[in-house]
Protein backbone atom coordinates (compact mmCIF):
# COMPACT_ATOMS: atom_id res chain seq x y z
CA UNK A 1 0.00 0.00 0.00
CA UNK A 2 1.57 3.46 -1.17
CA UNK A 3 2.02 6.16 1.13
CA UNK A 4 -0.67 7.84 0.29
CA UNK A 5 -3.78 5.66 -0.16
CA UNK A 6 -2.51 5.21 3.51
CA UNK A 7 -2.22 9.19 4.67
CA UNK A 8 -5.87 8.69 2.50
CA UNK A 9 -7.23 6.64 5.05
CA UNK A 10 -6.21 8.42 8.07
CA UNK A 11 -7.88 11.39 6.76
CA UNK A 12 -11.70 11.29 8.24
CA UNK A 13 -13.51 9.53 5.50
CA UNK A 14 -15.84 12.31 3.76
CA UNK A 15 -19.54 11.48 3.88
CA UNK A 16 -20.26 8.56 1.81
CA UNK A 17 -22.31 9.98 -1.18
CA UNK A 18 -25.71 7.74 -2.31
CA UNK A 19 -26.98 8.01 -5.63
CA UNK A 20 -31.39 7.90 -5.06
CA UNK A 21 -33.57 7.61 -8.10
CA UNK A 22 -36.72 9.65 -7.69
CA UNK A 23 -39.75 7.76 -10.40
CA UNK A 24 -43.51 7.76 -10.31
CA UNK A 25 -46.24 9.44 -12.62
CA UNK A 26 -46.64 12.72 -13.11
CA UNK A 27 -48.52 15.15 -11.04
CA UNK A 28 -47.39 12.33 -7.75
CA UNK A 29 -45.39 15.01 -6.01
CA UNK A 30 -41.82 14.16 -6.83
CA UNK A 31 -40.62 17.42 -6.74
CA UNK A 32 -42.73 18.93 -4.01
CA UNK A 33 -40.65 15.60 -1.80
CA UNK A 34 -37.48 16.89 -3.35
CA UNK A 35 -38.19 20.54 -2.55
CA UNK A 36 -39.25 19.68 1.02
CA UNK A 37 -35.90 17.19 1.22
CA UNK A 38 -33.91 20.50 0.80
CA UNK A 39 -36.09 22.98 2.56
CA UNK A 40 -36.98 24.54 0.12
CA UNK A 41 -40.56 26.75 -0.72
CA UNK A 42 -43.31 24.52 -2.14
CA UNK A 43 -45.71 27.16 -3.11
CA UNK A 44 -44.27 27.61 -6.64
CA UNK A 45 -43.56 23.87 -8.07
CA UNK A 46 -43.81 24.10 -12.26
CA UNK A 47 -44.52 20.71 -13.85
CA UNK A 48 -41.03 18.58 -14.46
CA UNK A 49 -39.78 18.89 -17.79
CA UNK A 50 -36.70 17.43 -17.87
CA UNK A 51 -35.14 16.57 -14.10
CA UNK A 52 -34.21 18.31 -11.26
CA UNK A 53 -31.34 17.31 -8.78
CA UNK A 54 -30.44 18.15 -5.72
CA UNK A 55 -27.64 17.07 -2.77
CA UNK A 56 -29.23 16.92 0.63
CA UNK A 57 -27.35 15.28 3.92
CA UNK A 58 -28.63 13.12 5.80
CA UNK A 59 -27.26 11.26 8.67
CA UNK A 60 -23.80 11.20 7.50
CA UNK A 61 -25.01 10.49 3.68
CA UNK A 62 -24.99 12.93 0.84
CA UNK A 63 -27.70 12.26 -0.69
CA UNK A 64 -27.99 12.97 -4.41
CA UNK A 65 -31.66 12.83 -5.34
CA UNK A 66 -32.45 12.72 -9.24
CA UNK A 67 -35.82 14.10 -9.79
CA UNK A 68 -37.12 12.95 -13.33
CA UNK A 69 -40.25 14.31 -14.94
CA UNK A 70 -43.12 11.30 -14.85
CA UNK A 71 -45.45 12.33 -18.21
CA UNK A 72 -46.06 9.05 -20.19
CA UNK A 73 -44.49 10.68 -23.14
CA UNK A 74 -41.13 11.18 -20.89
CA UNK A 75 -40.93 7.92 -19.05
CA UNK A 76 -38.99 6.04 -21.32
CA UNK A 77 -36.17 8.31 -20.65
CA UNK A 78 -36.21 7.42 -16.74
CA UNK A 79 -33.77 4.49 -17.92
CA UNK A 80 -31.19 6.65 -18.89
CA UNK A 81 -31.11 7.24 -14.85
CA UNK A 82 -30.58 4.26 -13.71
CA UNK A 83 -27.30 3.69 -13.30
CA UNK A 84 -25.43 3.72 -10.60
CA UNK A 85 -28.46 3.78 -8.42
CA UNK A 86 -28.45 3.22 -4.46
CA UNK A 87 -31.95 3.35 -3.77
CA UNK A 88 -35.18 4.10 -5.77
CA UNK A 89 -38.01 6.20 -4.63
CA UNK A 90 -41.25 5.49 -6.28
CA UNK A 91 -43.85 7.93 -5.09
CA UNK A 92 -47.63 7.07 -5.97
CA UNK A 93 -50.52 9.66 -5.98
CA UNK A 94 -52.47 7.98 -3.07
CA UNK A 95 -55.92 10.04 -3.71
CA UNK A 96 -55.31 9.18 -7.55
CA UNK A 97 -57.50 6.13 -8.16
CA UNK A 98 -58.50 6.47 -11.83
CA UNK A 99 -54.57 5.15 -12.08
CA UNK A 100 -53.60 2.91 -9.91
CA UNK A 101 -53.16 0.31 -12.33
CA UNK A 102 -51.24 2.08 -14.70
CA UNK A 103 -48.49 3.12 -11.85
CA UNK A 104 -48.62 -0.36 -10.65
CA UNK A 105 -47.58 -1.22 -14.03
CA UNK A 106 -44.84 1.27 -14.07
CA UNK A 107 -43.42 0.01 -11.40
CA UNK A 108 -43.40 -3.45 -11.87
CA UNK A 109 -41.69 -2.67 -15.21
CA UNK A 110 -38.96 -0.69 -12.92
CA UNK A 111 -38.14 -3.65 -11.05
CA UNK A 112 -38.01 -5.57 -14.30
CA UNK A 113 -34.68 -3.45 -15.18
CA UNK A 114 -31.69 -5.61 -15.09
CA UNK A 115 -30.51 -2.23 -14.25
CA UNK A 116 -31.71 -1.75 -11.41
CA UNK A 117 -31.98 -5.63 -9.88
CA UNK A 118 -31.40 -5.79 -6.05
CA UNK A 119 -32.10 -1.81 -5.52
CA UNK A 120 -33.74 -1.32 -2.69
CA UNK A 121 -37.10 0.49 -3.71
CA UNK A 122 -38.94 3.09 -0.88
CA UNK A 123 -42.89 3.46 -1.76
CA UNK A 124 -43.65 6.48 -1.20
CA UNK A 125 -47.56 6.55 -0.46
CA UNK A 126 -48.22 10.57 -0.78
CA UNK A 127 -51.21 12.59 -0.56
CA UNK A 128 -52.35 11.05 2.55
CA UNK A 129 -53.25 15.26 3.61
CA UNK A 130 -55.84 14.62 0.86
CA UNK A 131 -59.38 13.21 2.39
CA UNK A 132 -59.79 10.70 -0.83
CA UNK A 133 -56.33 9.41 -0.29
CA UNK A 134 -56.30 5.40 -0.03
CA UNK A 135 -54.34 4.08 3.09
CA UNK A 136 -50.78 2.46 2.37
CA UNK A 137 -51.55 -0.80 3.15
CA UNK A 138 -54.82 -0.95 0.37
CA UNK A 139 -51.95 0.61 -1.94
CA UNK A 140 -49.60 -2.38 -1.13
CA UNK A 141 -51.62 -4.54 -1.39
CA UNK A 142 -53.49 -3.59 -4.76
CA UNK A 143 -49.64 -3.21 -6.21
CA UNK A 144 -48.52 -6.55 -4.78
CA UNK A 145 -45.88 -5.54 -3.01
CA UNK A 146 -45.43 -8.45 -0.88
CA UNK A 147 -44.59 -10.33 -3.80
CA UNK A 148 -41.69 -9.06 -4.12
CA UNK A 149 -38.79 -10.78 -3.38
CA UNK A 150 -35.57 -9.49 -5.18
CA UNK A 151 -34.81 -6.72 -3.31
CA UNK A 152 -35.34 -5.01 0.20
CA UNK A 153 -38.67 -2.67 0.02
CA UNK A 154 -41.06 -0.67 2.58
CA UNK A 155 -44.25 1.84 1.99
CA UNK A 156 -44.61 4.85 3.79
CA UNK A 157 -47.72 7.11 3.90
CA UNK A 158 -46.50 10.78 3.81
CA UNK A 159 -47.44 14.07 3.16
CA UNK A 160 -44.88 15.89 0.79
CA UNK A 161 -47.06 19.09 1.32
CA UNK A 162 -47.15 19.10 5.00
CA UNK A 163 -43.80 16.63 5.41
CA UNK A 164 -45.32 14.06 7.46
CA UNK A 165 -43.94 10.66 7.14
CA UNK A 166 -40.72 12.15 5.01
CA UNK A 167 -38.46 11.66 7.56
CA UNK A 168 -39.24 7.98 8.30
CA UNK A 169 -39.18 6.82 4.87
CA UNK A 170 -35.41 9.00 4.62
CA UNK A 171 -34.62 7.17 7.61
CA UNK A 172 -35.35 3.37 5.73
CA UNK A 173 -33.65 4.97 3.04
CA UNK A 174 -30.02 5.47 5.02
CA UNK A 175 -30.59 2.01 7.13
CA UNK A 176 -30.56 0.21 3.25
CA UNK A 177 -27.87 1.67 2.06
CA UNK A 178 -26.21 0.72 5.21
CA UNK A 179 -26.49 -2.63 5.39
CA UNK A 180 -25.94 -2.60 1.88
CA UNK A 181 -22.20 -1.14 1.77
CA UNK A 182 -21.21 -3.07 4.60
CA UNK B 1 -39.98 -16.05 6.41
CA UNK B 2 -40.68 -16.61 3.57
CA UNK B 3 -37.85 -14.86 2.01
CA UNK B 4 -35.67 -17.69 3.00
CA UNK B 5 -37.12 -19.26 0.33
CA UNK B 6 -37.31 -16.65 -2.40
CA UNK B 7 -35.78 -17.44 -5.80
CA UNK B 8 -32.71 -15.03 -5.30
CA UNK B 9 -31.63 -16.67 -2.39
CA UNK B 10 -28.77 -18.09 -4.66
CA UNK B 11 -26.97 -15.33 -4.93
CA UNK B 12 -23.45 -14.04 -3.64
CA UNK B 13 -23.52 -14.90 0.27
CA UNK B 14 -22.84 -11.39 1.35
CA UNK B 15 -25.27 -9.74 -0.75
CA UNK B 16 -27.79 -12.24 0.34
CA UNK B 17 -27.59 -12.24 3.93
CA UNK B 18 -28.16 -8.24 4.22
CA UNK B 19 -30.90 -8.65 1.58
CA UNK B 20 -32.44 -11.10 3.63
CA UNK B 21 -32.73 -9.45 7.27
CA UNK B 22 -33.60 -6.36 6.06
CA UNK B 23 -36.34 -8.09 3.80
CA UNK B 24 -37.70 -9.64 6.83
CA UNK B 25 -37.62 -6.08 9.00
CA UNK B 26 -39.36 -4.50 5.95
CA UNK B 27 -41.68 -7.27 5.39
CA UNK B 28 -43.10 -7.26 8.76
CA UNK B 29 -43.15 -3.55 8.67
CA UNK B 30 -45.20 -3.80 5.04
CA UNK B 31 -47.97 -5.24 5.15
CA UNK B 32 -50.32 -4.68 6.56
CA UNK B 33 -48.42 -1.72 7.95
CA UNK B 34 -47.22 -2.12 11.34
CA UNK B 35 -49.19 -4.89 12.10
CA UNK B 36 -46.31 -7.79 14.45
CA UNK B 37 -43.41 -5.01 14.14
CA UNK B 38 -42.14 -4.33 18.01
CA UNK B 39 -42.54 -0.64 18.19
CA UNK B 40 -45.87 0.90 17.99
CA UNK B 41 -46.54 2.29 14.66
CA UNK B 42 -46.46 6.00 14.34
CA UNK B 43 -49.68 7.56 14.27
CA UNK B 44 -49.92 10.46 11.66
CA UNK B 45 -52.55 13.09 11.29
CA UNK B 46 -54.45 10.93 8.76
CA UNK B 47 -54.98 7.96 10.99
CA UNK B 48 -56.18 10.12 13.77
CA UNK B 49 -58.63 12.72 11.53
CA UNK B 50 -62.37 12.05 11.06
CA UNK B 51 -63.28 9.24 8.38
CA UNK B 52 -65.04 11.14 5.38
CA UNK B 53 -66.95 9.45 3.11
CA UNK B 54 -65.59 10.10 -0.33
CA UNK B 55 -68.33 10.77 -2.18
CA UNK B 56 -69.15 14.02 -0.45
CA UNK B 57 -65.89 15.17 -2.20
CA UNK B 58 -66.50 13.75 -5.75
CA UNK B 59 -68.99 14.92 -8.74
CA UNK B 60 -69.80 12.02 -10.33
CA UNK B 61 -71.49 10.07 -13.30
CA UNK B 62 -73.77 13.45 -13.77
CA UNK B 63 -76.17 13.97 -16.82
CA UNK B 64 -77.74 17.61 -18.33
CA UNK B 65 -77.48 19.32 -14.57
CA UNK B 66 -76.21 22.14 -13.21
CA UNK B 67 -73.67 21.15 -10.15
CA UNK B 68 -71.09 22.17 -7.82
CA UNK B 69 -69.98 24.00 -4.43
CA UNK B 70 -70.88 27.34 -3.14
CA UNK B 71 -68.62 29.24 -1.31
CA UNK B 72 -67.50 27.77 1.91
CA UNK B 73 -68.75 24.42 0.91
CA UNK B 74 -65.24 23.15 0.03
CA UNK B 75 -63.24 24.74 2.45
CA UNK B 76 -60.20 24.13 0.43
CA UNK B 77 -60.62 20.33 0.68
CA UNK B 78 -59.84 18.65 -2.59
CA UNK B 79 -62.24 17.21 -5.52
CA UNK B 80 -63.11 14.72 -7.83
CA UNK B 81 -65.08 15.05 -11.04
CA UNK B 82 -65.77 12.31 -12.91
CA UNK B 83 -67.68 10.92 -15.87
CA UNK B 84 -69.76 14.15 -16.51
CA UNK B 85 -71.91 14.94 -19.11
CA UNK B 86 -73.08 17.85 -20.75
CA UNK B 87 -73.33 19.47 -17.20
CA UNK B 88 -72.77 23.07 -15.74
CA UNK B 89 -70.26 22.63 -13.03
CA UNK B 90 -69.21 25.79 -10.99
CA UNK B 91 -66.88 25.50 -7.47
CA UNK B 92 -67.15 28.74 -5.82
CA UNK B 93 -64.74 27.65 -3.26
CA UNK B 94 -61.13 27.50 -2.72
CA UNK B 95 -59.29 23.94 -2.91
CA UNK B 96 -56.32 21.51 -2.51
CA UNK B 97 -56.33 20.04 -6.01
CA UNK B 98 -59.14 19.12 -8.48
CA UNK B 99 -59.08 16.13 -11.05
CA UNK B 100 -61.51 16.17 -13.98
CA UNK B 101 -61.68 12.54 -15.99
CA UNK B 102 -64.22 11.15 -18.32
CA UNK B 103 -66.03 14.36 -18.70
CA UNK B 104 -68.07 15.21 -22.20
CA UNK B 105 -69.74 18.69 -23.15
CA UNK B 106 -69.09 20.45 -20.13
CA UNK B 107 -68.77 23.38 -18.77
CA UNK B 108 -66.33 24.06 -15.68
CA UNK B 109 -65.90 26.91 -13.23
CA UNK B 110 -62.94 26.30 -11.16
CA UNK B 111 -62.16 28.47 -7.79
CA UNK B 112 -58.66 28.67 -6.57
CA UNK B 113 -57.12 25.43 -6.55
CA UNK B 114 -53.64 25.39 -4.14
CA UNK B 115 -52.31 22.58 -6.04
CA UNK B 116 -52.53 20.95 -9.29
CA UNK B 117 -55.68 20.77 -11.71
CA UNK B 118 -55.75 17.75 -13.66
CA UNK B 119 -57.68 17.06 -16.62
CA UNK B 120 -57.54 13.70 -18.71
CA UNK B 121 -59.74 12.15 -20.97
CA UNK B 122 -62.20 14.70 -21.13
CA UNK B 123 -63.84 16.03 -24.87
CA UNK B 124 -65.57 19.48 -25.57
CA UNK B 125 -65.22 21.63 -22.32
CA UNK B 126 -65.33 24.63 -21.84
CA UNK B 127 -63.77 26.05 -18.35
CA UNK B 128 -62.35 28.91 -16.23
CA UNK B 129 -59.69 28.13 -13.64
CA UNK B 130 -57.23 29.27 -11.25
CA UNK B 131 -54.74 27.37 -9.65
CA UNK B 132 -50.89 26.59 -8.77
CA UNK B 133 -50.50 23.82 -11.94
CA UNK B 134 -52.12 22.85 -15.06
CA UNK B 135 -52.13 19.59 -16.74
CA UNK B 136 -54.34 17.91 -19.07
CA UNK B 137 -53.28 14.52 -20.63
CA UNK B 138 -55.69 12.20 -23.53
CA UNK B 139 -57.77 15.48 -23.77
CA UNK B 140 -59.66 16.89 -26.91
CA UNK B 141 -61.43 20.29 -27.64
CA UNK B 142 -61.02 22.66 -24.71
CA UNK B 143 -61.47 25.97 -24.02
CA UNK B 144 -59.69 27.17 -21.11
CA UNK B 145 -59.76 30.66 -19.35
CA UNK B 146 -56.73 30.52 -17.15
CA UNK B 147 -54.61 32.00 -13.96
CA UNK B 148 -51.94 29.95 -13.48
CA UNK B 149 -49.28 30.42 -11.23
CA UNK B 150 -46.76 27.97 -13.12
CA UNK B 151 -46.41 27.09 -16.67
CA UNK B 152 -49.46 25.48 -18.13
CA UNK B 153 -48.32 21.68 -19.22
CA UNK B 154 -50.53 19.51 -21.75
CA UNK B 155 -49.97 15.93 -23.09
CA UNK B 156 -51.32 13.99 -26.19
CA UNK B 157 -54.41 17.03 -26.17
CA UNK B 158 -55.69 18.47 -29.23
CA UNK B 159 -57.73 21.44 -30.31
CA UNK B 160 -56.77 23.41 -27.01
CA UNK B 161 -57.32 26.95 -26.81
CA UNK B 162 -56.13 29.15 -23.85
CA UNK B 163 -57.15 32.90 -22.70
CA UNK B 164 -56.88 34.70 -19.41
CA UNK B 165 -58.92 33.80 -16.64
CA UNK B 166 -61.12 36.90 -16.28
CA UNK B 167 -64.31 36.68 -13.21
CA UNK B 168 -65.89 38.12 -9.91
CA UNK B 169 -67.81 36.85 -7.35
CA UNK B 170 -67.34 38.79 -4.41
CA UNK B 171 -65.83 35.84 -2.39
CA UNK B 172 -62.80 35.24 -5.12
CA UNK B 173 -60.39 37.40 -3.84
CA UNK B 174 -60.32 35.80 -0.22
CA UNK B 175 -60.57 32.50 -1.83
CA UNK B 176 -57.24 33.31 -3.63
CA UNK B 177 -55.47 34.10 -0.72
CA UNK B 178 -57.00 31.17 0.76
CA UNK B 179 -55.47 29.20 -1.72
CA UNK B 180 -51.95 30.99 -1.83
CA UNK B 181 -51.99 32.22 -5.19
CA UNK B 182 -51.19 36.02 -6.10
CA UNK B 183 -53.53 37.52 -8.52
CA UNK B 184 -50.40 38.79 -10.52
CA UNK B 185 -48.81 35.42 -10.91
CA UNK B 186 -50.70 33.86 -13.86
CA UNK B 187 -48.88 32.25 -16.98
CA UNK B 188 -51.62 31.61 -18.41
CA UNK B 189 -50.22 32.05 -22.43
CA UNK B 190 -46.84 30.08 -21.63
CA UNK B 191 -47.98 26.60 -22.65
CA UNK B 192 -45.39 23.53 -22.93
CA UNK B 193 -46.57 20.36 -25.20
CA UNK B 194 -44.74 17.37 -23.92
CA UNK B 195 -46.20 15.82 -27.23
CA UNK B 196 -46.21 18.31 -29.72
CA UNK B 197 -46.48 16.69 -33.73
CA UNK B 198 -44.92 18.61 -36.27
CA UNK B 199 -46.36 20.94 -38.74
CA UNK B 200 -49.89 20.81 -36.21
CA UNK B 201 -50.93 22.75 -33.20
CA UNK B 202 -52.20 20.96 -30.62
CA UNK B 203 -52.95 24.54 -28.54
CA UNK B 204 -53.46 27.71 -29.65
CA UNK B 205 -54.81 31.39 -28.00
CA UNK B 206 -58.23 32.05 -27.74
CA UNK B 207 -58.80 35.46 -29.78
CA UNK B 208 -58.48 38.66 -27.85
CA UNK B 209 -62.04 39.38 -28.27
CA UNK B 210 -63.21 35.64 -27.02
CA UNK B 211 -65.83 36.63 -23.79
CA UNK B 212 -65.81 34.19 -20.99
CA UNK B 213 -69.67 33.95 -20.45
CA UNK B 214 -70.06 32.99 -24.07
CA UNK B 215 -67.84 30.08 -23.23
CA UNK B 216 -69.22 28.98 -19.40
CA UNK B 217 -72.45 31.19 -18.94
CA UNK B 218 -73.09 32.02 -15.74
CA UNK B 219 -75.25 29.93 -13.40
CA UNK B 220 -79.02 29.07 -14.10
CA UNK B 221 -81.36 31.30 -12.23
CA UNK B 222 -82.92 28.53 -11.57
CA UNK B 223 -80.16 26.71 -9.86
CA UNK B 224 -78.61 26.55 -6.47
CA UNK B 225 -75.51 29.20 -7.54
CA UNK B 226 -77.94 31.91 -8.23
CA UNK B 227 -77.45 33.48 -5.05
CA UNK B 228 -73.88 33.81 -6.36
CA UNK B 229 -73.41 37.51 -8.15
CA UNK B 230 -71.09 36.97 -10.51
CA UNK B 231 -69.36 38.99 -13.18
CA UNK B 232 -66.93 38.49 -16.24
CA UNK B 233 -66.31 42.24 -17.09
CA UNK B 234 -62.53 42.64 -17.52
CA UNK B 235 -62.51 45.70 -15.16
CA UNK B 236 -64.09 43.91 -12.24
CA UNK B 237 -62.09 40.66 -12.71
CA UNK B 238 -60.31 39.85 -9.78
CA UNK B 239 -57.14 38.77 -11.79
CA UNK B 240 -55.99 41.15 -14.47
CA UNK B 241 -56.49 41.10 -17.91
CA UNK B 242 -52.89 40.77 -19.43
CA UNK B 243 -52.71 40.01 -23.10
CA UNK B 244 -49.92 37.35 -22.86
CA UNK B 245 -47.42 36.13 -25.49
CA UNK B 246 -50.16 37.58 -28.12
CA UNK B 247 -48.55 39.95 -30.56
CA UNK B 248 -47.57 43.28 -29.19
CA UNK B 249 -48.94 46.22 -30.66
CA UNK B 250 -46.17 48.87 -30.14
CA UNK B 251 -42.03 48.05 -29.55
CA UNK B 252 -42.64 50.68 -26.47
CA UNK B 253 -43.21 48.49 -23.59
CA UNK B 254 -42.71 50.24 -19.71
CA UNK B 255 -42.15 48.80 -16.70
CA UNK B 256 -43.57 49.63 -13.75
CA UNK B 257 -42.88 48.29 -10.05
CA UNK B 258 -44.92 48.54 -6.36
CA UNK B 259 -42.83 47.84 -3.81
CA UNK B 260 -44.19 46.01 -0.70
CA UNK B 261 -47.33 48.61 1.14
CA UNK B 262 -50.31 48.89 2.48
CA UNK B 263 -51.88 49.33 -0.80
CA UNK B 264 -49.49 48.09 -3.19
CA UNK B 265 -52.49 45.72 -5.01
CA UNK B 266 -55.29 48.80 -4.73
CA UNK B 267 -52.25 50.85 -6.40
CA UNK B 268 -51.95 48.22 -9.03
CA UNK B 269 -55.13 48.07 -10.40
CA UNK B 270 -55.69 51.77 -10.13
CA UNK B 271 -52.95 52.24 -12.64
CA UNK B 272 -54.04 49.17 -14.49
CA UNK B 273 -57.37 50.70 -15.08
CA UNK B 274 -56.24 54.28 -15.94
CA UNK B 275 -53.76 53.25 -18.72
CA UNK B 276 -56.04 51.15 -20.04
CA UNK B 277 -58.51 54.39 -20.08
CA UNK B 278 -55.00 55.64 -21.98
CA UNK B 279 -55.73 52.26 -24.58
CA UNK B 280 -52.50 51.20 -23.16
CA UNK B 281 -52.20 47.26 -23.08
CA UNK B 282 -51.72 45.58 -20.24
CA UNK B 283 -49.09 42.72 -21.28
CA UNK B 284 -48.17 40.44 -18.10
CA UNK B 285 -47.62 41.30 -14.16
CA UNK B 286 -45.64 39.24 -11.65
CA UNK B 287 -45.41 39.42 -7.58
CA UNK B 288 -42.09 38.15 -6.58
CA UNK B 289 -39.50 38.39 -3.56
CA UNK B 290 -36.47 40.00 -4.41
CA UNK B 291 -33.32 39.79 -2.30
CA UNK B 292 -30.67 42.76 -2.31
CA UNK B 293 -28.41 40.97 -4.87
CA UNK B 294 -31.56 40.55 -6.80
CA UNK B 295 -32.52 44.19 -6.88
CA UNK B 296 -28.75 45.77 -7.70
CA UNK B 297 -28.40 43.55 -10.39
CA UNK B 298 -32.03 43.78 -11.94
CA UNK B 299 -32.75 47.55 -11.36
CA UNK B 300 -28.79 48.63 -12.20
CA UNK B 301 -28.63 51.97 -11.77
CA UNK B 302 -30.66 54.02 -8.87
CA UNK B 303 -30.86 51.43 -6.03
CA UNK B 304 -30.41 52.91 -2.52
CA UNK B 305 -34.27 53.44 -1.74
CA UNK B 306 -35.17 50.52 -3.81
CA UNK B 307 -32.73 47.91 -1.93
CA UNK B 308 -34.37 48.93 1.52
CA UNK B 309 -37.83 49.34 -0.02
CA UNK B 310 -37.37 45.39 -1.26
CA UNK B 311 -36.48 44.03 2.21
CA UNK B 312 -40.49 45.15 3.15
CA UNK B 313 -42.06 42.14 0.97
CA UNK B 314 -42.29 41.14 -2.63
CA UNK B 315 -42.68 43.78 -5.58
CA UNK B 316 -45.59 43.83 -7.85
CA UNK B 317 -44.69 44.58 -11.69
CA UNK B 318 -46.48 45.22 -14.65
CA UNK B 319 -45.62 45.25 -18.06
CA UNK B 320 -46.97 48.19 -20.15
CA UNK B 321 -47.11 48.64 -23.69
CA UNK B 322 -48.26 51.48 -26.33
CA UNK B 323 -46.57 53.87 -28.18
CA UNK B 324 -45.85 56.55 -25.51
CA UNK B 325 -46.48 54.31 -22.82
CA UNK B 326 -43.63 55.29 -20.61
CA UNK B 327 -44.23 59.20 -20.77
CA UNK B 328 -47.63 58.37 -19.77
CA UNK B 329 -46.28 56.15 -17.03
CA UNK B 330 -43.84 58.03 -15.67
CA UNK B 331 -46.67 61.28 -15.72
CA UNK B 332 -48.88 58.88 -13.97
CA UNK B 333 -46.29 58.23 -11.07
CA UNK B 334 -46.07 61.50 -10.68
CA UNK B 335 -49.45 62.91 -10.12
CA UNK B 336 -51.05 59.23 -9.03
CA UNK B 337 -48.69 57.68 -6.74
CA UNK B 338 -46.27 60.93 -5.68
CA UNK B 339 -45.00 59.09 -1.99
CA UNK B 340 -45.74 55.09 -3.16
CA UNK B 341 -42.74 53.51 -2.99
CA UNK B 342 -42.13 52.58 -7.12
CA UNK B 343 -39.87 52.36 -9.96
CA UNK B 344 -40.87 53.11 -13.32
CA UNK B 345 -38.48 53.14 -16.62
CA UNK B 346 -36.73 56.67 -17.18
CA UNK B 347 -36.74 56.44 -20.86
CA UNK B 348 -38.11 54.83 -24.37
CA UNK B 349 -34.71 53.80 -25.01
CA UNK B 350 -33.64 51.96 -22.32
CA UNK B 351 -37.11 50.77 -21.20
CA UNK B 352 -37.42 47.75 -22.92
CA UNK B 353 -34.06 46.49 -20.79
CA UNK B 354 -35.73 46.81 -18.08
CA UNK B 355 -38.82 44.71 -19.04
CA UNK B 356 -36.73 41.99 -19.99
CA UNK B 357 -34.05 42.28 -17.01
CA UNK B 358 -36.74 42.21 -14.43
CA UNK B 359 -39.31 39.28 -15.86
CA UNK B 360 -36.11 37.12 -16.86
CA UNK B 361 -35.04 37.62 -13.64
CA UNK B 362 -39.28 37.05 -12.38
CA UNK B 363 -39.45 33.73 -14.41
CA UNK B 364 -36.17 32.39 -13.43
CA UNK B 365 -36.79 32.67 -9.67
CA UNK B 366 -39.99 30.89 -9.84
CA UNK B 367 -38.73 28.40 -11.62
CA UNK B 368 -40.52 28.87 -15.27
Amino acid sequence: MGLLSILRKLKSSPDQEVRILLLGLDNGGKTTLLKQLASEDISHITPTQGFNIKSVQSQGFKLNVWDIGGQRKIRPYWRNYFENTDVLIYVIDSADRKRFEETGQELAELLDEEKLNGVPVLIFANKQDLLTAAPASEIAEGLNLHTIRDRVWQIQSCSALTGEGIQEGMNWVCKSVNAKKK
Amino acid sequence: MGCFFSKKSKRKSKEEQTSTTLESTAGSNSVPLGSSSDEAPKQYSWDTREKVDPKDYMLNGLKDTTVGRLPGTLNGQQLVIQDCENCNIFVFDHSATITVDDCINCRIFLGPVKGSVFFRDCKDVRCVVACQQFRTRDCKKMEVFLCCATQPIIESSTGMRFGCFQFYYPELAFHFKDAGLSIFNNNWSNVHDFTPVSGENNWSLLAETAAVLDSVPPPDPESEFKSVRVSADASRSIVPLTRGARRKDSEESCLFVFFAGDYTTANARKLIDKMIEKCFVLIQTKEVPMRPEDVKRVFQNDTADLLEWSTKGPVTALELNGDGVVDACRTIANEVFNGSKVFVSEDKSTSSRDVDNFFNFADMQMGL
